[in-house]
């Protein structure tokens, strides 16, 4: 089976930082795959390759077998790609179910009518049902992040790619969250994620990539790479003597 | 009474202002472009329009059948095949491209036109009048002008926030980038904004050959109207820009009352005052980032 999405040998730099070099990965359809690495490991920029927002220097990128290194983003959305921000980029001055209108009728490729119920449907799983006529401008930052994620659904996904939707909440909000993005992966979306919180992640994912410098520097079951000492040294800081 | 008359036909005029602001306003709305052709944009479609009545003789408002799609076809060619090359995180690009765009026009309308005064006549229209009492008047046509200001405003909003079309101008209006993302094709949402706003520019370049005499030279100072009444109301929100218009044809008319030679300048004056009072404008986008 081919993979939903294969990076390889990406790279791309900015000035002399190399923030992805020769980075290769797959994700098998259907799989919950977790990203972590230190501040600046190039964690962000991959996402942006996937997404179309940053083209790679060289490198390949597939959705599904296909090559869509060159395809812009706008069509890589309406293939089944969405993603959420780490920092939140709501339509400021439109509604928060207008938010979600755009994606569905434009990523999603949806009627009208279908559009209306979509929308309804995930405002109500990610609990912004209540917020729906707010402006999103107007949102606290806990609900930009649920309005980040429910926008990107929005889009009808076969892949989400979360990039640290957990940080900056609380225990209680983070469980929630995790139930919601379980939830999400048990409609058979794929889920790529990006997150600092690491129990979050590993209630989620059954694979972890770690990155540093841009490269990958380990890769495999989720609790055997956070006990290796490489990583222990290299993301939490921890000296391994 | 005299002062009654002066204010009624400035709000008349403030319909052509409208008109020639709408498209700049929309086009800043949407994609943050400052367009300095826009002067020249109406001026083209003057031209178009005369030769339009020249060449077949019909009447100036009849050529807008024509002349209105061909601008559209016009914004939509120059948005995708130069504009959007010019949009970016850098500002300068597109002020450069749109100046050099506002001189070839003028030196080709010049080329093809020369430097003569022209006209468009639109015959008993341009006379036509509803007496109101014994001191004031209202002119048809400019009364057509102010209604067709209204209509265009009110049907622009009505898109933007009643459409499909309208709900991705929104969106690329607040976050471009985010817009692709959401599977929105900014290319092709910019062309369809610049070919509404050029077709607007249509509109308002045969009202004002009706109006006015034109040349090939004076579209910048109609850039400069359609500034002034964009900024007075407030960047970005449509409705403001009519006030604009308004504001800036009624201060015009009461200049004129003044002083003959106080029509220009009055108006610049009641935009330095808007200016210096609320620099946002009368009516802001409620939230910009």
């Amino acid at each position: 089976m081919t993979a939903l999405i294969a990076l390889d040998g990406v790279s791309k730099s900015f000035g002399s930082v190399k923030a992805t070099d020769r980075f290769s990965m797959e994700l098998a359809d259907g799989e919950a795959l977790g990203v972590i690495g230190p501040n600046g490991a190039g964690k962000s920029t991959m996402f942006n390759i996937i997404t179309g927002g940053v083209r790679p220097s060289e490198g390949r990128v597939y959705f599904a077998g296909r090559d869509i290194t060159r395809t812009p983003a706008h069509e890589r959305c309406r293939m089944g790609i969405g993603r959420s921000y780490q920092i939140p980029h709501p339509f400021a001055n439109m509604t928060v179910f207008e938010n979600l209108l755009v994606g569905a009728a434009f990523g999603g490729s949806r009627t009208e009518a279908a559009s209306y119920e979509d929308c309804h449907e995930i405002l109500d799983r990610t609990g912004l049902l209540q917020k729906a006529n707010a402006l999103a401008g107007a949102l606290t930052l806990l609900e930009r992040k649920r309005l980040e994620m429910a926008r990107a659904l929005a889009t009808r996904p076969r892949v989400l790619l979360l990039d640290e939707i957990a940080g900056g909440l609380t225990e209680h909000e983070c469980a929630a969250l995790v139930d919601t993005i379980k939830a999400i992966h048990r409609t058979g979306v794929s889920i790529v994620w990006i997150e600092h919180v690491v129990h979050a992640l590993l209630s989620v994912v059954s694979r972890l990539v770690v990155i540093n410098f841009g490269r990958k520097l380990a890769e495999g079951d989720p609790h055997e790479v956070m006990a290796s000492t490489e990583v222990q040294e290299v993301y939490m800081g921890i000296s391994a003597e | 009474m005299e002062w009654l008359d002066a204010i009624i036909q400035g709000i008349l005029l403030g319909g052509l202002y409208a008109l020639f602001a709408t498209g700049l306003s929309l086009i800043f709305g949407v994609m943050r472009l400052v367009n300095i052709a826009h002067g020249d944009l109406i001026v083209l479609a003057a031209f178009l329009g005369l030769a339009m009545v020249n060449g077949t003789g019909v009447h100036p408002l009849l050529s807008l059948i024509v002349t209105v799609p061909v601008m559209a076809a016009i914004g939509y060619a120059l948005q995708r095949g130069i504009l959007n090359l010019t949009l970016g995180r850098d500002i300068l690009p597109p002020l450069l491209v749109t100046f050099g765009l506002s001189i070839i026009i003028q030196n080709v309308l010049l080329e093809v036109f020369s430097a003569d005064t022209q006209r468009l006549k639109a015959g008993a229209l341009e006379t036509a009048s509803i007496a109101i009492g014994d001191q004031i008047a209202i002119g048809w046509f400019p009364l057509i002008v102010f209604l067709a200001a209204l209509g265009v405003i009110a049907g622009l909003q009505l898109m933007l926030f009643r459409t499909r079309l309208g709900m991705a101008f929104r969106a690329t209006s607040d976050d471009h980038r985010t817009a692709g993302l959401m599977g929105i094709d900014n290319r092709h949402v910019f062309a369809l904004a610049m070919a509404l706003a050029l077709g607007v520019v249509a509109l308002a370049g045969t009202f004002m050959a009706i109006r006015t005499n034109f040349s090939p030279a004076i579209g910048p100072a109609r850039l400069l109207y359609a500034f002034e009444a964009v900024i007075i109301g407030g960047l970005g929100s449509l409705w403001g820009t009519l006030a604009g218009g308004v504001i800036l044809g009624v201060a015009q008319a009461i200049g004129a009352k003044f002083h003959p030679g106080g029509q220009i300048l009055a108006g610049h004056v009641a935009f330095l005052i808007v200016l210096v009072l609320r620099p946002n404008g009368l009516f802001p986008r409620t939230r910009d980032r």
